[in-house]
C-alpha cells in the first residue's frame, strides 16, 4: 500500500536501504578470515594432498598420450581388418597401413584364402548372394521359396498342365525322371519353365493364385505374403 | 587476488609446492567460508576445507586465466553444496554455530566481535527470506566476487535469468532490512 504523500526522512536521518548498503552488510557479515588454528590444520592437509597428487599426477599426462597411441593402433587395426576383409569379399585391393605396409602386405595372401574359403563354404547354403568369385549378384529369394521351386520344378513336365510357380532356370537341375517314359534334357526343361512364365494364368499373384491352383495347393512356406494360406482356398484359413 | 603472482602460483602448485599453496588458501578461504557460510551450509569450513582438496587432486586438468580458477573452485563449492543440501535440509537461519562464530572472532577486539556478531545475526534471516537460487546469485556475486556471467555458468542457469534473480534478491533484501530497521513505518515503502 502506497502513500499519497512522499514518505518523509526517517527521524534518524538515516537514508533508506539501498543496494549498496545491502552489499557492504553481506560483506562484512560473511567475508572473515579463519582463525589461526584452522588454517594451519587445512594447510596442513593440502600439501600432503599436493604432495600426494603431484608424486600421482607427474605420470597421468604421459600415460594418458600412451594410452592414446595404443587406443588409435587398435582403432586403425581393427578398420584395417575390417576394410580388408571387406575389400577381398567383393574382390578389391587391401588396405594400405601407412605404418607397416609390409606385415598386410604378409598378411593378405592368407587372409584372401580364408575369404576364398568363405566363399566356397557359402555357396552350397547361401541363396546365391555370390557368385564364385566373390561377386555380389542380385538379391535371390529367399530359402523357402528357393526349396520349393527346386522341389516343384521337377514335376513341371510331368504333369503337363501344372502351372507352378515360375523359377530361374538352374543348369544344375538335373533332368526329372518322369512320368511316362519321358525323360528331358536340361535345355527342354528350361524351355518350359520360359513358356510357363509367359503363361499369365499361372503367374503368382495373389488375386489370381486361387482361381489358378484351387486344386493343386502348392506348398509355400513363405510367411511374409500368406501366400500358402491363400492357394489352400478360404476354407483352409488358419485365421 | 593473486594477480600477477597467478601463473606461476599454479605451476609451483601443481610441483606440490607448500607454499604456493599457502597463496591459494588465503586468497580464496576467506571468500569460500563466506559464500558457504551464507548459504546455508552447517559446516562451512568444512565444506571449504573439502573444496579446496578436490582442487588440490584436480589442478593438473585445469587450465585457464585467475578469472576461471576462481569460477571453477566456486562451481566446485557450489555443487558440494547441493550434495549437502540434499542430505541435510538446511536451514539457513541456523548455520552458524557457536564454534564458528568463536573461531571467527577470537582474533578481534571485542567491538569489532559485536559488530560482526550483530551483521552475522541480521543478515543470515534475511538471507533466508531468499530463495535457495538468489541465495546463490547474491553470494557469488558479491562474496565470491563473480560475474553474472560467471554465476550464470556456475549455476547452470541462463543469464538473463540470473539477472532477473539478482534484481529480485536485492530487492528482498533491501525491502526486508529497511522493514526490519524501521518495523513501525507500515505505511513506507521503498522504491
Amino acid at each position: 500500500m502506497t502513500s499519497r504523500f512522499p514518505p518523509p526522512p526517517p527521524p534518524s536521518g538515516i537514508q533508506p536501504a539501498g543496494d549498496a548498503d545491502v552489499i557492504a552488510l553481506l560483506q562484512t557479515a560473511l567475508i572473515r578470515e579463519v582463525s589461526l588454528a584452522r588454517a594451519a590444520s587445512d594447510l596442513q592437509l593440502l600439501a600432503q594432498a599436493a604432495k600426494d597428487t603431484a608424486n600421482v599426477t607427474a605420470f597421468t599426462p604421459r600415460r594418458e598420450r600412451a594410452f592414446q597411441r595404443v587406443a588409435a593402433a587398435a582403432v586403425v587395426v581393427v578398420v584395417a581388418s575390417g576394410a580388408g576383409f571387406g575389400l577381398a569379399q567383393f574382390g578389391g585391393g587391401t588396405p594400405q597401413d601407412p605404418r607397416n605396409p609390409d606385415a598386410l602386405a604378409l598378411e593378405t595372401p592368407s587372409n584372401s584364402a580364408n575369404t576364398d574359403a568363405l566363399d566356397q563354404a557359402e555357396l552350397g547354403t547361401s541363396n546365391g548372394s555370390q557368385d564364385g568369385a566373390g561377386n555380389p549378384l542380385p538379391e535371390a529369394l529367399p530359402d523357402a521359396n528357393a526349396d520349393a521351386l527346386q522341389s516343384a520344378a521337377p514335376r513341371a513336365p510331368a504333369t503337363g498342365n501344372d502351372s507352378t510357380v515360375s523359377q530361374p532356370a538352374s543348369p544344375r537341375q538335373e533332368a526329372p525322371v518322369g512320368d511316362a517314359g519321358e525323360s528331358e534334357t536340361i535345355d527342354e526343361f528350361a524351355r518350359d519353365d520360359a513358356n510357363e512364365t509367359t503363361d499369365a494364368s499361372c503367374e503368382v499373384d495373389e488375386v489370381e493364385a486361387e482361381a489358378c491352383d484351387a486344386n493343386e495347393p502348392v506348398d509355400t512356406t513363405d510367411p511374409r505374403d500368406g501366400l500358402r494360406e491363400r492357394r489352400f482356398g478360404a476354407n483352409q484359413l488358419n485365421y | 587476488m593473486l594477480r600477477d603472482l597467478f601463473d606461476e602460483t599454479l605451476v609451483a602448485a601443481r610441483r606440490g609446492d607448500e607454499h604456493a599453496w599457502h597463496l591459494v588458501y588465503h586468497d580464496l578461504i576467506a571468500q569460500l567460508t563466506g559464500y558457504l557460510a551464507g548459504s546455508g551450509a552447517l559446516s562451512p569450513e568444512d565444506v571449504a576445507s573439502d573444496t579446496l582438496l578436490q582442487v588440490v587432486r584436480d589442478l593438473y586438468r585445469f587450465t585457464g586465466d585467475e578469472t576461471a580458477f576462481r569460477s571453477w573452485v566456486f562451481t566446485i563449492a557450489h555443487h558440494r553444496l547441493i550434495d549437502q543440501r540434499r542430505k541435510d535440509r538446511v536451514r539457513p537461519s541456523d548455520a552458524t554455530d557457536a564454534a564458528t562464530l568463536e573461531r571467527n572472532t577470537s582474533s578481534q577486539t571485542m567491538d569489532d566481535a559485536l559488530s560482526e556478531r550483530f551483521a552475522l545475526d541480521t543478515v543470515m534471516p534475511l538471507l533466508a527470506l531468499c530463495t535457495d537460487t538468489q541465495r546463490d546469485v547474491l553470494l557469488l556475486r558479491y562474496i565470491a566476487d563473480m560475474t553474472l556471467h560467471d554465476v550464470a555458468e556456475i549455476i547452470g542457469k541462463d543469464y538473463n535469468t540470473v539477472k532477473a534473480l539478482h534484481r529480485r534478491g536485492l530487492d528482498t533484501l533491501r525491502s526486508k532490512l529497511f522493514a526490519a530497521a524501521y518495523p513501525n513505518d507500515a505505511t513506507r515503502t521503498l522504491s
